[in-house]
């Protein structure tokens, strides 16, 4: 009950504080829109040069994919402002350390709120997408659900990505650019920008091997019907990355405890 | 450097009762990670194992019972803040063991933080984006507040720190000195037992100053809040603490009652006197320390002549126009331990 309360305080501030700076959340919403017309029109450019399918993908699923992918990203793979990592910098960490919260559920519950935030960005992204005749809707209500399904574990599979990142701050934080690089890494491997499919072998077996496409690509193929390895192994590989990201989150946090350093004072 | 000076003594806690916190043998080290220099500098220094040991708490003992202000005093670097965050809970200490009722704060760091509210000057523990409501909102949510007891205490802190004003602002936006009401209120809306401020007059005004003041002497003779306070502000100590621990380099220079330390360095006063014609003073059992023009300063000691045998020596030798006597400012007792790093010869 009391844990219960905890959470939602902290969903709220999360889902609260991006709002306070509502031009640039709008600003993010015109960027979506924009990248989902501009894809929609390069995809089909690409495809007009070629009669038939590319690597097994007609023109309307590589279109389709860019729109969901683009939104879903957008939606799921936020960097809290206030994420461990800059609060480390900043010696907020102390700040947090202060609570009656363990500081894994305080971020997870605080990005959490990121996400419900940005959920807007889904109706914008998706409505692009619609006007610009880029998605259709699935094939039928099981498609539906199971996409619904892989999308609940990306939401999983993200967040623990974002807290993993920003707890390797407590070693990292003499370190500039590995944000940036993470960023990078994350965008491509997740598949937000180009699928899975369309990458060379060598490239896609880096990819699987990795948690990212759990957390974008696997929903997405899921929705086209496609899911990599069948929906089962799909889903299960995606389970499996949150059991394996939890205990790795669990780990830093237990070696990161022991080297706090709360800076300043 | 042992006193025999103890300030539980003459303070009223029965001898029997556990202190509130009890910190043994508390030491404190950083590693600092010698930085390499050149190509890729910051990634060779991520696996770098040449650092430097800073111990910044050494050694540290003291015990405070519950209902007691203590002043937790030390120049700049002394390893003040760090000791409060050791009690808090945030640092593991390297040696030495620290209680907070019965708690091991790092050890059990969830339990403790339900006790003990926590003012950093230097820091907000508001969120900075939202509305001064929201922060007050999430601290009674994440402390188990009642809402009605919450509704009570908020609106009680509201009218007694006078922030009607703000409440509807970003914390973002508000001045230094509403911020650290707006903090100082956060910390105490789940009326913790032990009230942590590290420098909570830091940067404000004469007024700002007061009103805080007013407020920590309010919630510990009012609330019974045990408060470990840390300043630079020797006026926020004259008027606050009777107790202070002073510290240096890690180490505990002197803890006991604030008027057993004016006594024992500095038991004298000052008499200022302006005389109708300028003239150097000799009386006895009073030295001239200083004089500008017509004003002379005497120094005599308290504790063996009085200020009217003084007065009266000197109103005899010559014609006074003017005189007043001051009390020693703790300001130049304390300039002086932290000048000389530690304590003076008690003049004798
Ligand atoms: N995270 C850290 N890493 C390395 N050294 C540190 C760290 N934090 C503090 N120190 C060092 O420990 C010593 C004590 O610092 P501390 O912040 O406790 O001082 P303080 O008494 O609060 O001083 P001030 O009055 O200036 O706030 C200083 O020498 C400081 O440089
Ligand atoms: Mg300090």
């Amino acid at each position: 009950m009391t844990l219960v309360r905890q959470v939602l305080s902290q969903v709220r501030i999360g889902c609260l504080t991006p709002w306070a700076y509502r031009a640039s959340m709008l600003l993010s919403f015109l960027v979506l829109a924009l990248q989902v017309a501009l894809f929609s029109v390069v995809w089909r450019a690409i495809y007009a040069g070629h009669s038939g399918p590319v690597a097994g993908v007609d023109v309307d699923t590589a279109v389709g994919y860019a729109v969901l992918s683009l939104t879903v990203a957008t939606v799921l793979n936020t960097s809290p402002y206030s994420s461990i990592e800059s609060r480390v910098r900043d010696g907020l960490i102390g700040v947090d350390l202060t609570r009656p919260i363990g500081l894994l559920t305080q971020s997870l519950a605080v990005q959490a709120g990121y996400v419900v935030a940005t959920l807007p960005a889904a109706a914008v992204g998706l409505g692009t997408g619609l006007a610009v005749r880029g998605l259709a809707p699935p094939p039928d209500v099981s498609d539906t659900v199971r996409f619904a399904v892989s999308l609940l574990l990306a939401f999983g599979v993200s967040q623990l990505i974002t807290l993993l990142m920003s707890l390797t701050s407590f070693w990292t934080l003499e370190v500039g650019g590995v944000g940036m690089a993470f960023f990078v890494v994350r965008t491509f491997m997740s598949g937000a920008v180009v699928p899975l499919w369309f990458m060379p072998d060598w490239l896609q077996a880096i990819a699987v091997a990795l948690p990212f496409q759990a957390s974008t690509y696997t929903p997405i193929a899921v929705y086209f019907g496609r899911p990599p390895g069948g929906f089962v192994s799909a889903v299960g590989l995606q389970a499996l990355w949150i059991v394996i990201l939890t205990g790795l989150c669990l780990w830093l946090w237990s070696r990161a405890k022991h080297r706090v350093v709360v800076q300043g004072g | 450097m042992s006193l025999s000076v103890s300030a539980v003594d003459d303070l009223p806690s029965d001898a029997a009762q556990r202190p509130l916190v009890r910190a043994a043998g508390l030491v404190k080290e950083f590693r600092r990670v010698k930085r390499v220099s050149g190509r890729l500098g910051g990634l060779r220094t991520l696996f770098s194992r040449d650092y430097d040991v800073i111990r910044a708490v050494n050694d540290v003992s003291f015990d405070i019972h519950s209902g007691e202000l203590v002043g937790y005093l030390g120049p700049n670097g002394a390893g003040k803040s760090t000791t409060i965050k050791m009690l808090t809970g945030i640092l593991t200490p390297t040696a030495g063991a620290v209680s907070v009722a019965d708690r091991d704060p790092s050890r059990e760091r969830k339990a403790n933080a339900l006790n003990i509210g926590v003012v950093f000057g230097q820091r907000s523990q508001l969120w900075w984006d939202l509305p001064l409501r929201e922060s007050f909102r999430a601290v009674r949510d994440l402390y188990g507040v009642p809402t009605m007891e919450g509704d009570r205490r908020q609106h009680e802190l509201v009218k007694l720190l006078d922030m009607d004003e703000f409440l509807d602002a970003p914390v973002r936006q508000l001045s230094l000195g509403q911020r650290m009401r707006g903090d100082i209120a956060a910390a105490m809306l789940y009326q913790p037992r032990l009230l942590y401020l590290d420098e909570p007059t830091v940067g404000l005004d004469v007024v700002a100053k007061q009103r805080i003041r007013e407020f920590i002497a309010h919630v510990n003779a009012e609330r019974g809040t045990t408060v470990v306070l840390t300043t630079h502000d020797l006026e926020d100590v004259e008027q606050l603490c009777r107790r202070i621990v002073l510290i240096d380099h890690g180490r505990v220079l002197y803890d006991g009652a604030l008027t057993e330390l004016m006594a024992r360095y500095a038991p004298y006063r000052d008499l200022v006197v302006t005389l109708a014609s300028p003239a150097d003073v000799a009386v006895n059992g009073a030295e001239q320390i200083g004089r500008d023009g017509p004003v002379v300063t005497l120094r005599f000691r308290s504790d063996r002549v009085k200020a009217p045998e003084i007065i009266g020596a000197v109103t005899a030798a010559h014609e006074v126009v003017d005189l007043s006597v001051a009390e020693p400012r703790l300001e130049a007792v304390i300039g002086r331990i932290y000048t000389q790093r530690g304590l003076p010869e008690s003049p004798a």
